[in-house]
């Protein structure tokens, strides 16, 4: 573009018809943020993407296209890349660049003081520039100048602490460990055929109890807690807007274009004051569906895109990882594209942080379904979130055991969070595997009765997908902790050392041999009802009787009897933890659901065994869950 | 933390031991109860035939007493229900002694109740099961008291647990789940959320308006729902294990030999003394004077100036109760599981209402109620119809209790363990005190050994000693051995015995070939 220029009082003011009063607080937050003043504009919800686009074109102003896999770093690649927060903050992007000539990318015309801020860092003057979208400038900034972030964002923990990461999925000892149960099981077998089908049946009924009794023990322990209240209203009221520090949140998503909209309304509602709040759009490079819909937004937002520059694995927790390098609050917290929180809720955390003790970093918010009344499928997840975000954890928080964080409204000190390295890139449960590192480190790790409503999946499919990542991610997470369990045991104790192995070890312990011993007992009592006698009609002698003979060999009575008494009392354990889950959020009319548990357990075991088989296959694979399926809103949840 | 539990095990212990040597202290004056040597007989069982197993382990009754027993039979010398009991009650009167202590104004009515009542000390130190009876009622209130207060699903959850777990004990607390249905119906109106006014500002906003009404309706529905669940799901299961051990659903109403007075109807070994019966029941001037006192102490409590209306709600409930269960059949209904319904209703009320009742008028009160309880309490054990109650104010109040059937026990014990590996014969429905705890090599044939319908048909074969009843023991006619000796008799079927041993009540029969 030539040497036109560009004020900003006919950009903003005539084109894009801000109010000077707009123009004035975009001004003050300017000074006091240090950012230019169009990001200001589009970020902090005063400005829509759409309304400057429109205001560039009425200016007949050519809006540049980038060439994406075709750029290349200039020669002071270096020094941008040390000070890329600035060239982010300005919507700048060096294109090109030689002793002669200094071309730029811009986002504003008007913005003279970040053109020349920029000149001076790189010490040359601007011999031509252009004007792009905004996003099209943080893309091409964070896919050309944010490698080295990246870097860090996906191998950090690997080279802080190779054990703690979960690149490798089954280390050497423990496909020794493996091979030798195994090995051990098989000669048992072969020796001992009885004894051996006894014991094991033995202890997977064993252990299939104590995890669900442990379960429900800690339901019920946290249901003590049910009408303590960790910040009261007085204690919320007396929070000051100027003490608030920076809060960072950050929003990863993928394909969301669905959802972004709502994002938008429910980020508005957040009770804390603008200027503080750091909102980081987290968008994978590659995800042209939400990079569209966010360009194309047409009402103002209050949130920061940053563009994920391509690398494996494509999770979350990379994403949220690379956001973590421009992050600049105090606290940090993270919401899914479809999350409701509670508006009182970065408030009541902050409070909290100040009640606590600098031991605690992580303060996990409970989460609950706005589509609850959807389907029997949200029903049935309504009741597992509810007993597990307003019991289980509690119970875990006042057990003061390892509590593994949840995917969402998990709430950090920042720097207490670079100090554990951020979350594992390659562990698709990133979160639970945060939460036991940080107790492993002597942190604590608390909950919070503040809720975020998030869209409960609707769709059995889909609902699988997710379901098996989380499980994938339990078994990821068990075997990483588990890699030295000695180690295990003496950073976190002998109660901490219990609860995760029936925390995480028992939840996808249980989902596995779940259908196994509902097969079983269901083969038994086949046999014993005769039916087999009828269908085998050509021979004349009980078939069941016999086979049940062969089959009371490796299974006595006795121990039929133990497993069918163990399977009943554990589903009703389960029911009942469903059952009292309703409480809490006065969901009464979902109280009969929990009958229906049992189901719900059999898609659990589905999960789990699809979960299984991807640990060893595709272990880092994200199975991506879809949202915005739902067609309830927020104005349903009572 | 780590002093404080210890300190806490300690009163525990001592105070357990406080009530094991007063048990021992009385059985030595001629105290026992039946209740304790059937479940020490009932554990040796357990392991004697391969048959008797399951059996004995999921229908002996009461199967809490059982359990808890079980746990404590490794223990030598001492009878485990008297452990059991001196244990739980060591735990609950520390407990409560500690709650009262830390409420302050509860603690001189606790202490003295927990010191001088004889409803307390019977549950420490009688052997039998009513330590847990009195547990249970004790934290069914408590925890019904705590549910008016907090609306915790913590409450409603470990109620139904309590419920569940207590239905071991005795099957008859479903009953009580009918108590409950009031409560939540009334506090399903102060747990109505936006509501602001009183009780019936309350009422008449949720009935006119259909989705508060909704929402109260699931609520109290969800309540009962959560709080039936795990009793009801536990009456289901012991369907299904008489169905898998016994043959049929309803097996334990015919079943024999499960719970220790199965012999004798629904009052076993009761002397029931008409007259004193009669004074208990019609009343006298003292009597009806103390359950006036006690009713004016109650109606003051009841209509006491404060926000809460839990501990009227409840004891109200805790007398109707009483009083609808009694109405049905005096003698039998008026019994120390509801006086001690009634003394579990009124510790849990105290201590709940300790906080909200001004101090030094709560003092007075709670300290009268106790003591008029404590005379009313002497007075039922004094007439009460159950022999064991008597014998036990008997011992005491008297320098020695007058007692032939544990002269009886004791000897024919004493005599039988004498005897060393030997094989005895005997109806063990009404033996087994004089059976339970003999050495491991004597054997005995009883109800559950596999050969003891041929043992009565050819005695001599089975047995080298043959335990039956006299004619003037009031089981004589139930006494199956008795019985099969007569019937060899009448067919002429020679068997030649010696009585080696006889008291008042039974002789022991040496088999001769």
């Amino acid at each position: 573009m030539g040497s036109r220029e560009f004020y900003r009082k006919s950009l903003f003011q005539e084109n894009a018809k801000l109010s000077g009063k707009t123009i004035e607080q975009i001004e003050r937050l300017e000074k006091q943020l240090g950012k230019s003043f169009l990001c200001i504009a589009l970020n902090y919800g005063f400005l829509s993407r759409k309304a400057w686009k429109e205001s560039l074109q009425k200016e007949e102003i050519t809006l540049y296209r980038f060439d994406f896999p075709s750029l290349s770093p200039v020669p002071k690649a270096e020094l941008i890349q040390k000070n890329l927060p600035v060239f982010l903050n300005s919507l700048i992007f060096p294109l090109y660049q030689d002793e002669e000539r200094l071309e730029l990318i811009l986002s504003d015309p008007s913005d003279a003081i970040n053109i020349n801020q920029i000149e001076q860092l790189l010490q040359q003057k601007v011999t031509r520039y252009e004007v792009a979208e905004d996003l099209d400038v943080l893309k091409a900034l964070h896919t050309t100048y944010g490698l080295e972030y990246l870097d860090q964002a996906v191998f950090r923990i690997y080279d802080q602490d190779r054990e703690s990461c979960a690149i490798e999925t089954f280390t050497k000892s423990q496909l020794i460990a493996i091979g030798i149960l195994m090995g051990l099981g098989i000669l048992s077998f072969f020796f001992f055929p009885v004894g051996t089908s006894v014991t094991i049946n033995l202890i997977l009924n064993f252990l299939l109890f104590c995890a669900i009794g442990f379960k429900f023990l800690l339901t019920l322990y946290g249901s003590k807690m049910e009408t303590s209240q960790k910040i009261t209203k007085e204690e919320l009221a007396r929070v000051k807007d100027e003490e608030l520090p920076f809060y960072t949140i950050l929003l990863p998503v993928f394909r969301e274009s669905e959802v972004i909209h709502k994002l938008v309304w429910n980020l508005r509602s957040i009770d804390y004051p603008l200027e503080k709040l750091d909102v980081k759009l987290l968008i994978e490079s590659d995800d042209s569906m939400t990079y569209e819909a966010v360009k194309n937004m047409n009402f103002p937002c209050i949130f920061e895109p940053v563009v994920v520059p391509p690398a494996m694995p494509k999770t979350k927790p990379k994403a949220c990882n690379y956001g973590l390098y421009f992050s600049k609050g105090k606290y940090l917290t993270i919401y899914d594209a479809e999350d409701i929180p509670d508006s009182k809720q970065l408030k009541l955390v902050y409070s909290l942080f100040q009640k606590l003790s600098d031991e605690y970093v992580v303060v996990q918010c409970a989460l609950n379904y706005f589509n609850k009344k959807e389907n029997l499928l949200t029903r049935l997840f309504t009741l597992e979130y509810s007993y597990w975000f307003d019991y289980m954890l509690p119970g875990l928080d006042s057990l003061d055991v390892p509590i593994p964080l949840g995917g969402t409204s998990n709430h950090f000190r920042f720097d207490r969070l670079m100090e554990l390295g951020g979350w594992d890139g390659f562990n698709v449960t990133e979160d639970a595997d945060l939460g036991l590192r940080a107790y492993a480190k002597s942190y604590k790790v608390t909950v919070l009765d503040s809720t975020t409503l998030e869209e409960a999946n609707n769709d059995f499919f889909n609902w699988i997908r997710q379901r098996s990542r989380w499980i994938k991610g339990y078994m990821q997470t068990f075997l990483v902790h588990m890699r030295h369990p000695v180690k295990l045991y003496k950073k976190v104790g002998l109660k901490g050392f219990l609860a995760f192995q029936f925390f995480i070890g028992g939840t996808f312990f249980t989902f596995l041999v779940y259908p196994v011993l509902l097969l079983f007992l269901l083969f038994i009592l086949f046999l014993h009802s005769g039916i087999l006698d009828y269908l085998v009609f050509w021979n004349d002698l009980p078939v069941s009787k016999s086979l049940l003979d062969s089959v009371s060999v490796f299974f006595p009575n006795w121990l039929v009897v133990i497993s069918i008494f163990n399977f009943v009392i554990g589903n009703l354990m389960m029911i009942y933890v469903n059952m009292m889950a309703v409480f809490r959020r006065r969901s009464y009319t979902l109280i009969l659901y929990a009958l229906v548990n049992p189901l719900y357990w059999l898609m659990h075991s589905i999960s789990a065994y699809k979960g299984l088989i991807q640990l060893v296959t595709k272990p880092f694979y994200w199975e991506k869950t879809n949202h915005g399926l739902t067609k309830s809103t927020k104005s349903s949840v009572a | 933390m780590k002093s404080k539990i210890l300190l806490n095990t300690l009163f525990v212990l001592a105070l357990s031991g406080i009530y094991l040597s007063f048990g021992y202290f009385l059985r030595t004056k001629g105290y026992y109860h039946l209740e304790g040597y059937f479940i020490d007989y009932k554990i040796d069982q357990l392991f004697r035939y391969d048959i008797s197993f399951f059996r004995t382990f999921y229908f002996t009754e009461p199967a809490l007493l059982f359990l808890g027993s079980l746990g404590l039979s490794w223990i030598p010398k001492i009878q485990s229900t008297y452990l059991l009991n001196a244990l739980v009650m060591g735990i609950l009167g520390v407990f409560l002694f500690k709650s009262a202590w830390e409420r302050r104004s509860g603690s001189w009515a606790s202490l003295i109740y927990l010191l001088f009542s004889p409803v307390i000390w019977y549950a420490g130190s009688s052997g039998s099961s009513f330590a847990l009876y009195l547990t249970f009622y004790f934290l069914f209130f408590w925890l019904i008291l705590g549910y008016i207060r907090s609306y915790s699903v913590f409450h409603l959850a470990s109620l139904s647990i309590l419920l569940g777990a207590f239905l071991l004990l005795d099957r008859s607390f479903l009953k009580l789940l009918i108590l409950l249905i009031p409560v939540f119906f009334f506090i399903s109106f102060y747990k109505a959320k936006g509501i602001h006014g009183n009780f019936y500002a309350k009422a008449s906003v949720i009935f006119s308006n259909d989705s508060q009404r909704r929402k109260f309706f699931t609520g109290f529905f969800s309540s009962i729902l959560l709080v039936v669940f795990i009793p009801l799901s536990g009456f289901g299961i012991f369907h299904l294990i008489n169905e898998i051990f016994g043959g049929r659903i309803f097996y334990y109403e015919t079943s024999l030999a499960d719970f220790w007075n199965s012999y004798s109807g629904k009052t076993p070994l009761h002397t029931a003394d008409s007259l004193d019966w009669k004074i208990f029941s019609v009343g006298n001037l003292y009597f009806l004077l103390l359950i006036l006192c006690l009713s004016v102490s109650l109606l003051y409590l009841f209509f006491r100036k404060g926000k809460s209306t839990a501990l009227p709600m409840i004891a109200f409930l805790a007398l109707g109760y009483v009083v609808s269960e009694a109405a049905g059949e005096k003698i039998l209904n008026l019994n120390l599981q509801l006086l001690g319904m009634l003394s579990g209703a009124g510790m849990a009320g105290i201590l709940f209402s300790a906080k909200e009742i001004p101090s030094a008028v709560f003092k007075g009160v709670s300290l009268f109620i106790a003591l008029v309880a404590i005379v009313l309490e002497f007075f039922y054990f004094q007439f009460a119809a159950s022999i064991h109650e008597r014998r036990f104010m008997e011992a005491i109040t008297q320098s020695e209790v007058e007692s032939k059937e544990l002269k009886n026990i004791e000897s024919i014990h004493e005599f039988l363990a004498e005897k060393g590996k030997t094989r005895i014969l005997a109806d063990d429905a009404i033996f087994f005190p004089h059976l339970s705890q003999l050495p491991p090599e004597t054997s005995w044939i009883g109800h559950f050994s596999p050969d003891f319908q041929h043992s009565l048909q050819e005695p001599a074969i089975y047995a080298d000693y043959l335990v039956i009843s006299q004619d003037t023991h009031p089981l004589h006619l139930n006494d199956i051995v008795a019985a099969a000796l007569d019937r060899l008799e009448f067919h002429g079927i020679p068997l030649k015995t010696k009585v080696v041993f006889q008291d008042e009540l039974g002789l022991v029969l040496e088999v001769l070939e």
